[in-house]
């Protein structure tokens, strides 16, 4: 990879708007967060502190993506940056597909980051407090982080998406922050209107309305499977992960292919 | 042997809502290796639709646009064409060595001659000084010159310009007349547009006139000339007083004044003599307006 030259030109954009910084802030910030709620919650600190560092990596990777996005790709077309790298000898399949590949990297490399602050954070609390059921920091926190990595590659095709077709950065990421949380917490909605019928008026309007929703995106709530390092059991993690991840990916590569199209018959002016 | 650029009877129109403009209308044209191409024409004439569309940058157009006989929308077409866009934005987060260095890495030219050619193309475009500050602090000027070592700096065979005198001061301007002069000597193919015929006169080797999307081709634009009886210039002087009724006072002390070119000899020996100071001669029938003339006639 690191010979195709508009793939490397994609890692120098990213890195020169400070991505070495944001990324040691997110880690900080990160460790920081989950150490302070250990810290001040009384029972179970280690589970608390995991649970709140794995939320802000979920965020973090949420504005990066968006960045990288805003940055390779809409402000390529608002510029005009467009104009020159475009009349070089390589198809705009190439061009997006390279883009694409160098921000998903630097999104790969933040989980790797994130990931070994958040052990260290969480050692740390644990070491000072008694917990009666520990945290699983092997193999379900390695498939916790996986599954992250792969909400990641949703996030990035969606935000490179509305980048290709945004006239604007702050569409970008209002619209790609909507979705996001659209696809979040659907489930959620769904299974509260189905458990309590009286939450509000004709719940059936709104299940059909989220069951729509459904089609349109993947749930993103199923492939989060943090509770199996929480509580070191498989007992919460949501059930067919493995197949909501593969239509996590599905609906991502359609995503890519749609902004490639768009891409392809896009003209620069 | 293919032209390096050739259009075929290409028309586009551009629609904005209900209405529709046509760009170009049936243009065709060729450029063959090594020839130097000016296309001149007024603002929205057309000049800048043209070259996106050699370019793969507009579809929606009739007709055919091969570079080097492949189909202009096969990105490979470009490996050996370099493009400066009018008033171009280059990555301004890029100093002009890393952007130098993204163009020979993407035309895949030979690692081993990389820093020879940077410093060589820093040095004709008197860039060296800048070479390591960030595009963001650099004068338009300047990242013109920028984006011009860019394209020259991948040895192209076809370069295209838009407009790339506009904007330079007479230092900046002449220095770069010389440059592509150099690369037209060396062989290289260009299509250079501007509004002003003056701009392309003294590099061209064939003239387009384009004006609504309508293109004439010139092989020599002087010939256009000698169809307009007696030609006149517009003399510009200085003096304290009026000093013939048939000059008109633009402001205090400025005159301007039209003169047959029979005349031109005596009028500026009268005016010596009564020691008006000359500002400037022009040709009152420009070539362009003679041009757009006759392609109103056809
Ligand atoms: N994207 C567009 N949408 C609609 N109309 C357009 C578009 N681009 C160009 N046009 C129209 O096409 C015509 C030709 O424009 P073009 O940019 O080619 O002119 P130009 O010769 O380059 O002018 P200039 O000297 O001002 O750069 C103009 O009438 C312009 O309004
Ligand atoms: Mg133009």
């Amino acid at each position: 990879m690191m010979g195709v030259p508009e793939y490397t030109v994609g890692l120098r954009l990213c890195i020169r708007i400070g991505f070495l910084k944001i990324l040691a802030g997110f880690c900080l910030g990160l460790a920081g967060a989950a150490w302070l709620a250990g810290e001040f919650s009384g029972r179970q600190p280690a589970t608390v502190a995991l649970d709140v560092g794995l939320s802000f990596a979920h965020f973090a990777i949420l504005l990066l993506g968006i960045v990288f996005a805003q940055e390779l790709f809409a402000k390529e077309f608002e510029r005009k940056y467009s104009l020159i790298t475009l009349s070089y000898p390589i198809s705009r399949r190439r061009f997006v597909l390279a883009r694409f590949a160098a921000a998903y990297t630097l999104l790969i490399g933040s989980c790797l980051a994130m990931a070994l602050s958040l052990v260290i954070a969480t050692i740390f609390v644990s070491q000072s407090y008694e917990q009666a059921r520990v945290v699983d920091l092997g193999l379900p926190y390695v498939w916790t982080w996986c599954l992250i990595a792969l909400e990641a590659f949703f996030v990035l095709a969606l935000a490179t998406l509305f980048a290709c077709v945004a006239r604007s950065q702050a569409f970008v990421l209002l619209s790609t922050v909507g979705l996001f949380v659209v696809a979040r917490s659907f489930s959620a909605m769904l299974s509260l209107i189905e458990m309590d019928r009286t939450l509000v008026e004709q719940p059936g309007h709104y299940q059909v309305g989220l069951e729509t929703i459904g089609f349109l995106l993947p749930d993103l709530s199923a492939i989060d499977i943090r509770a199996a390092s929480l509580y070191a059991s498989m007992t919460f993690v949501p059930e067919n992960w493995w197949l909501s991840s593969l239509s996590v990916l599905f609906y991502a590569l359609m995503l890519l292919s749609i902004a490639i199209f768009i891409v392809d018959r896009k003209d620069l002016i | 042997m293919f032209p390096a650029l050739s259009f075929n009877k290409v028309s586009k129109t551009f629609k904005v809502r209900a209405k529709s403009v046509e760009a170009l209308s049936d243009i065709t044209f060729d450029i063959h290796e090594g020839e130097i191409f000016g296309l001149v024409g007024p603002n929205g004439a057309g000049k800048s639709t043209t070259i996106k569309i050699a370019l793969g940058m507009l579809g929606g157009y009739t007709g055919d646009v091969r570079i080097y006989g492949n189909s202009a929308e096969d990105s490979n077409a470009r490996r050996h064409v370099s493009y400066v866009p009018e008033s171009p934005s280059l990555y301004e987060q890029f100093t002009p060595n890393e952007l130098l260095k993204t163009a020979l890495e993407i035309h895949k030219v030979d690692k081993a001659s990389h820093a020879r050619l940077r410093n060589l193309w820093l040095e004709r475009l008197s860039l060296e000084a800048v070479a390591s500050k960030r595009l963001r602090t650099l004068s338009k000027g300047t990242v013109q010159r920028v984006a011009l070592a860019h394209a020259l700096i991948v040895s192209p065979k076809l370069l295209v310009l838009d407009e790339p005198l506009s904007g330079l001061d007479p230092v900046g301007r002449k220095d770069v007349i010389q440059i592509l002069r150099d690369y037209k000597q060396s062989g290289g193919s260009m299509l250079l547009t501007s509004h002003v015929l003056y701009d392309v006169e003294e590099l061209a080797d064939k003239f387009g006139f384009i004006q609504d999307g309508v293109l004439e081709i010139a092989k020599n634009p002087n010939s256009l000339l000698m169809d307009v009886a007696a030609p006149l210039f517009s003399v510009r002087y200085h003096s304290l007083e009026n000093l013939t009724p048939d000059g008109v006072e633009l402001r205090a002390g400025l005159y301007e004044m039209t003169v047959p070119q029979d005349e031109l000899i005596n009028f500026l020996g009268w005016l010596n003599e009564r020691q008006g100071l000359l500002i400037s001669i022009k040709p009152f029938v420009s070539l362009e307006s003679a041009f757009l003339a006759k392609v109103r006639q056809a």
